[in-house]
């Protein structure tokens, strides 16, 4: 199987927030053959694994969506100067198109629908269960990638 | 009328923050001060919780130098139980601490600094970030960004995650080092020795290519404050307290950093909740003291390992006749001769047989009620001091942060750039003065989020304004 990353980030003390990362914690467990990576937030340092990949996931916290979805992204930047030490999906490729000239066939945003953000370490339900629907959506993912690398 | 210039948020920094710069009745700069608008309060809710759960706890102060909280905070511990950590556990700390420093100062010189040296402060702040720098010169992006992952995977390997690890406890760290991920480190070192010499290279040409702005960046005489070994050398996990004049002269010696509440006092101002710590025989403001790598290569008498000891010597010779480097924007300089020490020095501790000892945690209940621990942060001495009743239950918690400790400092440099760069008669701030002000910030590398205990990113907020307090004019970025 070619290379996938997964990448799960948010902070899992203000609640649904940590919904990437738990996320993430679920694949790991499901495919082990699939590197995933969590953290509170992308660093620059993550430009060369997903270099190294053919298909990255990153999967985040989002607030006003209401079900779990995904869309394929390209290198971009933000609108506003970029932030040194955290970034968002799209700099990221051009951080590592830029730095190792190679980026992933395919790369992912996977949006977690979440609403509370204070202080905790669970996930509201309604985020728990889109959390789980993601996981699943991963899954299939996951399965059409290495289909389609036969 | 005067007139207030305010820049506000400050970028590139950790945290949030405003500059305002007054004007006078003749429009020359009058006064200009570093405003930190975030609060947190760690030392209030760390209150009613149990002593082993304060270094998971202080480690969420800070998503940059956690490690250092977690080392303080255990160390703190370690006084309360009154015990002596085993060999291999203070080993291990100090290969923690060293990581802790290598991915900060990268992060600082070759992510938040260098874009402003390698573009130059007037370049288009469209481009004056990574992603310029990457167009610049990809070769030195792509080697400091891989100089922090060595740190970050260190700290990794150690604690099983990079940030907010629980590795360190109260009474030593909780699991040995595998042998095979001894080798793993061992491996980058020959790469992060090149890339720091790099570093090295490069603000050597920086210092040539602002010859004519450095007098400018925080040039002043002022006490310098840190750790030193037992011998007097550079230290960072444990020593004495030393503390040396604006010309040279050690004025307090082997102070006892347990004893930090004797010698500091912390000063408050109504306009920003950064607290003013100052030295307590000279008050305040005149107790004006610097930390951080300015400091430590200033006040040691040699640096241990032969690469970073040559680099200090060159460093040395930029104070002259006083001996003493006063100039702030020198922070860079001391920061690359730091991390060239944290790696020959992590290189000398995994080659020490003793770092893959097991015996690594002494325990123990509670033996004192009151406990101080202190290491160097990347910016500087750090204190945490606890309070404890005889269950371990947190009664009263103090932190004495490094970029607390630059206060000072930092509001003086700001005023001396702002003075020297700023034409009020023009009621009008450009992007490259914004820059420099902003640059004579960073030279400190402030972490507001750890000064504060705050919450956030750290934008920046410039305000000009006149005598009357009327805004003329504002940059946020």
């Amino acid at each position: 199987m070619r290379k996938m990353l997964v990448i799960g980030y948010g902070n899992t003390l203000r609640g649904d927030d940590g919904a990437g990362v738990r996320a993430a914690e679920h694949v790991a467990v499901r495919h082990p053959e699939v590197r995933c990576v969590c953290l509170h937030q992308l660093v620059p340092e993550l430009a060369e694994q997903i270099a190294d990949c053919e298909t990255v996931f990153f999967i985040d916290a989002q607030e006003n969506i209401s079900q779990s979805s995904a869309r394929l992204i390209t290198p971009g930047q933000e609108a506003d100067q970029p932030r040194t030490h955290f970034l968002s999906p799209e700099s990221l490729l051009t951080l590592s198109l830029q730095l190792y000239r190679h980026i992933p066939f395919k790369a992912y945003v996977i949006g977690i629908p979440a609403s509370q953000f204070e202080f905790s370490e669970e996930l509201s339900a309604e985020t728990n269960r889109a959390m789980q629907e993601c996981v699943e959506m991963v899954d299939r993912l996951i399965l059409d990638v290495s289909m389609e690398n036969r | 009328m005067s007139k207030t210039i305010t820049l506000a948020p400050v970028t590139r920094i950790e945290g949030h923050a405003k500059i305002t710069i007054q004007l006078d009745d003749n429009n020359d700069v009058a006064d200009a001060r570093f405003h930190v608008n975030e609060f947190r309060g760690f030392e209030k809710f760390t209150e009613g919780r149990l002593l082993w759960e304060m270094p998971g706890i202080t480690s969420r102060i800070c998503g940059i130098c956690p490690a250092s909280h977690l080392l303080t905070s255990a160390k703190a511990g370690d006084d309360i139980l009154a015990v002596e950590i085993p060999e291999t556990a203070e080993k291990l700390r100090r290969l923690l601490t060293l990581a802790q420093w290598l991915q900060s100062h990268a992060l600082s010189f070759f992510h938040l600094s260098a874009p402003d040296f390698l573009l130059g402060f007037d370049s288009n702040p469209a481009t004056r970030n990574i992603f310029g720098l990457i167009a610049a010169d990809k070769e030195f992006a792509k080697r400091g960004i891989r100089l922090r992952k060595f740190g970050q995977e260190i700290i990794e390997i150690l604690g099983s995650r990079r940030i907010h690890t629980p590795w360190t406890v109260p009474g030593g760290v909780r699991e040995p080092l595998d042998p095979a991920k001894k080798d793993v480190m061992l491996g980058w070192i020959p790469e992060a020795k090149e890339t720091v010499g790099l570093a090295l290279d490069a603000i050597k040409k920086i210092h040539k290519k602002f010859a004519k702005e450095i007098p400018e960046f925080g040039n002043f005489r002022s006490l310098l404050v840190g750790l030193v070994s037992k011998d007097g050398g550079l230290e960072y996990y444990d020593g004495f307290l030393r503390i040396m004049d604006g010309n040279g002269n050690t004025i307090a010696d082997k102070l006892d950093p347990k004893k930090y509440f004797e010698y500091f006092g912390e000063a408050v101002e109504p306009w920003s909740y950064l607290k003013f710590p100052y030295y307590k025989p000279f008050d305040y403001p005149k107790g004006m003291y610097r930390v951080g790598p300015l400091a430590r290569v200033n006040i040691c008498d040699f640096i241990e390992t032969p690469m970073a000891e040559e680099e200090r010597k060159i460093f040395k010779k930029l104070g002259g006749n006083v001996g003493v480097v006063n100039n702030s924007f020198y922070y860079h300089y001391a920061r690359c001769i730091e991390m060239l020490f944290a790696v020959e020095k992590i290189e000398m501790l995994l080659n020490d047989p003793a770092i893959l000892g097991q015996n690594i945690r002494s325990m123990a209940s509670i033996n004192r009620t009151e406990g101080v621990g202190c290491t160097e942060a990347p910016r500087g001495v750090l204190f945490h001091h606890y309070h404890v009743n005889k269950d371990g239950v947190i009664q009263k918690a103090n932190l004495v942060i490094a970029t607390a400790q630059n206060n000072i400092a930092m509001n003086r440099t700001v005023r001396q750039i702002a003075t020297h760069f700023i034409d009020g008669k023009k009621g009008k701030i450009t992007e490259g003065i914004l820059n420099r002000v902003e640059a004579g910030i960073r030279c400190y590398d402030p972490c507001l989020s750890c000064s504060t205990h705050a919450l956030g990113q750290m934008p920046l907020h410039v305000e000009l304004l006149n005598a009357g307090g009327e805004v003329l004019d504002e940059i946020r970025r």
